[in-house]
């Protein structure tokens, strides 16, 4: 039934409906909830109908000859995290996830499993994504589910074993952050800092401002976006340079990356438009309703990425990524939309943790890239599968197809979760970890990054 | 009823980790409490990272951003946070007021 609605209608059409059923019962006013939900429907059409296509469209043709003369294998092309979100709040999971992300958290507040109120409604899209790839791998809605509440409950878990250290490091008190990509590469930071301490290359120090000052130009994901598609242009079509025809066929590549990576947000932003009345009514609710004690709200990791160490460390991280999508043994993962994103939301947690020690955190994040690179090559499959099983039509791009983004903690989650064994896993797993934070939070704060003396210093 | 703000027209860059999702959130809250009194605002949304290049020339009244208030501009650069989380609302938005009644 579900299924057959969405077919029909469109995800474009039946989320802004489901939203404005949720904001009617929560008590936003009608002609505000009427906006929002015209909104998410622009939003989500600009990006699935007119730019993902587009998009696709001009890259695939290339990439797909890159395949074909040069063997460069990278068919799944990364259209951008948008479209990730879109599919997790087109499913079953997707309708359902914020009444279960908002009881599971409120269970785990009132048996003091947790101290997060996590107020970013709008990211339970990465549980939802996680739930809905686990939910069309196996075809069992529960699995679905529970993969999603799974990496909900770690996250808030892992949201206030970070809090301490995070808070001191970005000067952001009273909020945790139990956002899947921000905390990402996260679990990678205490095992690298103790080795980086142990053979003294934490001694080692480049200030921010140096990096900033040497790669400036390369900030711009724009910039980026062009280069590599204008590799993929030569890889593609070298061959036949002497004609002119190829140098236009290039050109307007770089050119059509470039307006893509340009736009994109703009389309993403009518999307979330629309999920600001259903995110402050949540968020007057539970915080008027909530509050017998100390909580910490959490919030979208965005906040963090502003630190110029954070800043330093993803910009770095983000001009590895082009050697690495091309060199790196058995990726076929081209990342290009979320150049300017993903590098920068890995580096988050993990620069706090570090104590804002660039070279630190550049490993550490490069080690989180790899590992995303690896995830996404082999969850791309399947999220094709589940974007074409919604309806969302794409153009005939031969060899290659839309690819998705999936960052280490989406990824080891979607995977484990799908089989019952990687399900216990998962919960044994978090349950010794949340028993293990409660007997000693000292010493998980500690682990993570986080000393009264002052190191990890705010700027 | 304060008069001084009203028919003034201000420029405002909102800026944000990625240029999109909080401050997305952050404008939208801001523009209606704006216009509740009738003060007309422009928006631009922007990446932290461009700030410096972006308010260089673009005649901007101020920065509101979700990601860091030490950033390199010239123009008074005011915390979002506020506006995401609910606490503090009220002394930000007061702030904000101050500026545009002194241009």
């Amino acid at each position: 039934m579900f299924a057959v609605l969405v077919k029909t209608f469109g995800a474009a059409v039946l989320l802004p409906i489901f939203i404005l059923i949720l904001e009617l019962i929560l008590g936003v006013k009608f002609s505000k909830a009427i906006r929002s939900a015209l909104y998410i429907g622009i939003g989500l059409n600009g990006l699935i109908s007119i730019l993902n296509p587009y998009f696709l469209g001009a890259v695939g043709k290339a990439v797909s000859d890159m395949i074909t003369t040069k063997g460069v294998h990278l068919p799944y092309v990364d259209t951008g995290w948008a479209l990730l979100a879109a599919v997790g709040y087109s499913t079953k999971i997707g309708a359902l996830i914020i009444p279960i992300g908002i009881g599971v958290n409120l269970i785990m507040l009132l048996l003091r499993w947790t101290n997060t109120l996590d107020l970013d409604i709008w990211n339970f899209w990465h549980w939802a994504f996680v739930g809905s790839m686990t939910y069309y791998a196996t075809n069992n809605l529960w699995f679905g589910i529970l993969a999603a509440v799974a990496i909900e409950i770690f996250l808030l878990v892992i949201a206030d074993i970070t809090a301490p250290t995070m808070q001191k490091f970005f000067n952001l008190p009273g909020l945790s952050f139990p956002h899947a990509s921000g905390q990402g590469a996260v679990l990678l930071a205490p095992p690298f800092k103790w080795l980086f301490t142990k053979i003294g290359l934490t001694k080692l120090q480049i200030s921010s401002r140096t990096v900033k000052e040497k790669f400036g130009i390369l900030g711009d994901s724009v910039v980026i976006g062009f280069i590599i598609s204008s590799i993929i242009g030569f890889l593609a079509w070298g061959n036949r340079l002497g004609d002119i025809q190829t140098w236009s066929q290039i050109l307007t590549l770089g050119i059509g990356t470039g307006a893509y990576i340009y736009l994109y947000p703009k389309a993403t932003g009518a999307l979330l438009e629309g999920f600001v009345p259903l995110n402050e009514r949540v968020r007057d609710i539970l915080s008027r309703k909530g509050i017998q004690r100390e909580l910490n709200f959490g919030m979208d990791s965005a906040l963090t990425v502003g630190h110029p160490d954070v800043i330093a460390t993803g910009l770095l991280t983000m001009i590895t990524a082009v050697p690495l999508i091309f060199l790196l043994p058995g990726n076929k993962f081209l990342m290009l939309a979320d150049l300017g994103v993903t590098p920068f939301f890995l580096a988050s947690a993990v620069t706090a943790v570090m104590g804002g020690n660039i070279i630190a955190s550049y490993i550490t994040t490069v080690v989180g890239l790899i590992i995303t690179l690896y995830m996404s090559s082999a969850g791309s499959p399947l999220f094709f599968h589940t974007v074409t099983s919604l309806g969302i039509s794409l153009p005939e791009t031969g060899a290659a197809m839309v690819g998705a983004d999936i960052r280490p903690l989406h990824g080891l989650f979607y995977f484990l979760g799908k089989t019952p064994i990687g399900l216990i896993v998962l919960y044994v797993s978090i349950f010794v970890i949340l028993f293990s934070f409660k007997k000693n939070p000292t010493a998980w704060y500690r682990a993570f990054g986080y000393a009264e003396d002052g190191t990890s210093e705010n700027r | 009823m304060e008069t001084t703000e009203k028919n003034k027209k201000v420029r405002v860059l909102v800026v944000c980790a990625d240029g999109v999702a909080t401050s997305t959130v952050v404008f939208v809250s801001l523009r209606e409490e704006l216009e509740k009194r009738g003060i007309k605002a422009e928006f631009v949304q922007g990446r932290v990272m461009d700030v410096e290049r972006m308010t260089k020339d673009g005649n901007f009244d101020f920065v509101v951003s979700t990601a860091g208030t030490s950033l390199d501009a010239e123009i008074p650069v005011i915390s979002g946070v506020p506006f995401l989380t609910g606490i503090g609302r009220e002394q930000v938005f007061n702030q904000i007021l101050e500026i545009i009644n002194k241009n």
